[in-house]
């Protein structure tokens, strides 16, 4: 008999299971967006991420979220960790906690979320951030386009506002930022895509005192989750 | 030899230390799989014929597209062995277990006392690993049937086989030559690996999506406005008309008997036979449908049941079901052909009357998108305008007689909840018997149809239902979530039924897909239009969007299971039923 590595072929199709559990536990991370941007592709000085995983079953997860940016000299980012309830058929309701950086700098925030999928396919994410300082407003909606079955293009766009000033953060009272993308991404297997992309980002009104920014930027990255 | 007391003691210790450092390893590598018998290799699948039968469930390595994998068989057959009974015996078999976890064997169809029908939980407690249960039972029915695990997914990964029953007196299907032909979908992926993904992304498998070049050929075709309210109207609702298989030939390989296409089975025949194909869905998932290029099919039995002959080109299978069909070909080669109902591949083999020939594949058809009325919506002929003609199937719709007038048999209200595990509700679930279904409508070929079934045997006996029970089958395909009324099984109560009674139950399909739903225990005598033969079936597909009754005589006793055959819905899609005197 020609041998076999069971050990590896236990993890392939054989059903070991004897348990018929509709809900079973599960966890996943999804790097929706690991890119860098034109004019440090080739130090890799500049990286851009955004990765949410979860543990839980169909109504109740426990959810990680993370966004930023590194580049030489600034950084910033959002860190979530939230319980997070099926409350309609296409809506989870989250609540939890915010740690926000910047250059070191860090701010603290509860966190109230919506997260679901609006008619005609938009998932979205509302966010409600609140601390003795400020309140604070976070809106991101992407759609998925696809082009073929592999080839699929992703318009996003996300939105920053503060009640405030919240100095630490750099971000001024008001609509704060916005950041729109355009992604073309190529699915070797759906856990593994690769992207090219424009990305447009902003700040708006009273942050720009704190940082004007107004950068169009080509990016690079690969989506993945496992 | 010194026999001290204390030596004794001693010993006894030592003995009993070296037990339980063997007890020890022993549990340690039953978390690894190690303590279960080493696995065999597949052997080729064959017939067994008698009263008395010796199963063995063993971890297998099979190859199937291109590497090695493990799979759960019986006696290290893929599919199983088929067993022959005849009707009159009774038959015993002997199930020894040898895979590391508990299992069981289901005979699917079979009349048998509950005890015997191998679901965990509610007939008996399963098989452990390394126990042999034996089953006995009298053997009350002839015909195709078929026999499966019951436990977790083991199904998928192999433990399934084919029945053929002898009939006791003369059988009414006349032929010359018999073969059986099992249709399954295997995948070198875990079962479970498969769950996960579907829960964590639906439609991971399903690479026959909308595109943004669809929608422009649409706008081509119908006009730039209708084609966008055209699809606007599924967008609205976050459903797809595209999904018309959770899992698809992107990690299927199509078996048929246990042999791929290219290994293409034969079956052989002198010309001017009538041969008999007993065709059983034995797969996890794949809805085939399935014809026979050049050739008429005569449908003779349905889930082994004698039905009225109809001659037809083509069927659709659900998980499952048995259609047996007589054949008469001519002296040349013919083409098996079973294509999934969503088109992403195929199981084929050689219908010959000899072994070097080889049928040449038909293309498979294209993929058909679901209609306004798969969604419960609108009618047969596209009222509002939303249909694109494909419902359009010129007589009126056949459906049972009782449609429209008054009941005459109260209907016993159940539980029903809406939330986040329902997406839909069919607003306008109409009995569709003579609609082919998605991928078969007008496709220029005679498709068999609910409507076409009629029992070979009058049932104009059989008493009216005393009741009824409307039954929703309801799921969330975005997060994957599948229900009776609303209600996982988790969370459901037993559904009661009276011993003596005749029941009407009568689905209403709130989802998209297509729910093969399957009684055990009892027959589910569907009403397919002639009151006097109601067709006797132990798997009823229910299309999306529509409704569907049938009536059940409660004759047995105890407790049974009620579910969707589709694999991967049955741990939600699930009832148990208890038979109350």
């Amino acid at each position: 008999m020609k041998t076999v590595p069971y050990t590896a072929t236990l993890l392939l199709a054989a059903s070991l299971f004897a348990e018929m559990n509709d809900d079973p536990l599960r966890a996943t991370l999804l790097a929706d967006r690991l890119e860098t941007a034109s004019g440090q592709w080739s130090r890799w000085e500049h990286l851009v991420w955004d990765v949410s995983a979860y543990a839980g079953y169909d109504l109740d997860k426990a959810y990680l979220y993370s966004e930023g940016s590194k580049a030489p000299g600034e950084s910033e980012s959002q860190n979530e960790l939230l319980y997070s309830r099926a409350v309609a058929p296409f809506w989870d309701v989250q609540i939890g906690a915010e740690a926000d950086t910047a250059d070191g700098k860090s701010v603290g925030w509860g966190v109230v979320a919506f997260q679901g999928l609006v008619p005609y396919y938009f998932e979205t994410r509302l966010r409600l951030m609140v601390n003795a300082q400020a309140v604070a407003l976070n809106a991101e909606a992407e759609y998925e386009m696809l082009l073929t079955q592999r080839l699929v293009l992703t318009p996003r766009i996300e939105l920053q506002a503060y009640s405030s000033d919240v100095e630490e953060l750099g971000a001024g009272a008001g609509l704060s930022s916005i950041e729109t993308g355009l992604r073309l991404r190529y699915e070797f297997i759906r856990e593994f895509a690769p992207y090219v992309g424009v990305s447009y980002a902003a700040t708006i009104g009273n942050t720009r005192k704190y940082a004007p920014i107004d950068d169009v930027q080509a990016v690079a990255g690969i989506r993945l989750w496992f | 030899m010194d026999d001290h007391p204390a030596a004794i003691q001693r010993r006894r210790f030592l003995q009993s230390v070296a037990v339980s450092a063997v007890l020890a390893r022993t549990l340690l590598s039953a978390g690894e799989g190690g303590s279960a018998p080493a696995p065999i290799k597949r052997r080729e699948s064959l017939m067994l014929e008698g009263t008395e039968f010796f199963l063995t469930l063993e971890r297998t390595v099979v190859n199937v597209s291109g590497s090695d994998v493990l799979a759960t068989t019986v006696n290290g057959m893929l599919p199983g062995p088929t067993l022959k009974w005849r009707e009159g015996d009774t038959v015993t078999i002997h199930v020894t277990n040898n895979l590391p976890v508990s299992s069981s064997i289901h005979w699917h169809g079979i009349i048998l006392p509950f005890h015997m029908d191998g679901v965990p939980d509610i007939s008996f407690k399963g098989i452990a690993p390394g126990e042999t249960f034996t089953y006995r039972f009298p053997v009350r029915q002839s015909g195709t049937f078929w026999y499966h695990s019951h436990t977790g997914f083991q199904e998928q990964s192999g433990v399934h086989g084919t029945l053929v029953i002898v009939p006791k007196d003369e059988d009414p299907v006349v032929s010359d030559r018999d073969y059986v032909v099992s249709l399954f979908d295997w995948s070198d992926e875990n079962p479970e690996a498969i769950y996960r993904k579907l829960k964590l992304h639906s439609d991971y498998y399903n690479f026959n999506q909308r595109t943004a070049g669809d929608f422009i050929s649409e706008v081509k075709s119908e006009g730039f406005w209708d084609a966008l309210q055209h699809r606007a109207m599924w967008n609205r609702m976050r459903m797809s008309d595209r999904d018309l298989s959770d899992v698809t030939g992107y990690t299927y390989t199509y078996l048929l008997n246990g042999f791929t296409e290219a290994e293409d089975w034969h079956a052989l025949f002198e010309t001017g036979e009538r041969i008999r194909l007993r065709f059983v869905n034995q797969s996890a998932m794949t809805i085939f449908d399935v014809r026979i290029p050049g050739l008429k099919m005569t449908v003779v039995a349905a889930d082994g049941n004698p039905v009225k002959p109809v001659k037809i080109d083509e069927f659709r299978i659900a998980v499952a079901e048995t259609y047996d069909v007589i054949v008469e070909p001519e002296e040349r080669a013919y083409c098996i052909f079973a294509q999934s109902i969503e088109r992403s591949g195929y199981a084929a083999a050689t219908l010959a009357p000899r072994a070097e020939m080889h049928a040449a594949r038909p293309a498979m058809d294209p993929p058909q998108p679901l209609t306004m009325a798969d969604m419960g919506m609108g009618g047969m002929t596209g009222e509002g305008g939303a249909d694109t003609g494909a419902m359009k199937c010129g007589g009126g719709m056949q459906m049972p007689k009782e449609e429209g007038k008054k009941h005459m048999w109260p209907i016993t209200p159940l539980p029903m909840r809406r939330g986040v595990g329902t997406t839909m509700k069919a607003a306008n679930p109409r009995y569709r018997l003579d609609d082919p279904g998605v991928g078969l409508r007008e496709n220029g070929r005679r498709v068999l149809t609910y409507a076409d079934l009629r029992n070979y045997y009058s049932t104009a006996d059989a008493p009216p239902p005393d009741r009824e029970i409307v039954l929703h089958l309801t799921g969330n395909m975005e997060r994957y979530m599948w229900s009776i009324n609303g209600i996982r099984y988790a969370d459901a109560a037993p559904l009661t039924f009276h011993y003596g009674e005749r029941l009407r139950i009568t689905f209403v399909n709130d989802t998209m897909m297509i729910h093969p739903m399957h009684l055990h225990g009892m027959w589910s005598d569907l009403e397919t239009g002639d009151e006097a033969r109601l067709v006797r079936k132990h798997t009823v597909l229910v299309q999306p969007g529509s409704k569907i009754s049938y009536r059940v005589t409660v004759n047995a006793e105890g407790a049974w299971a009620y579910h969707c055959h589709m694999l991967y819905h049955m741990p939600g899609m699930f009832r148990k039923v208890e038979v109350l005197p």
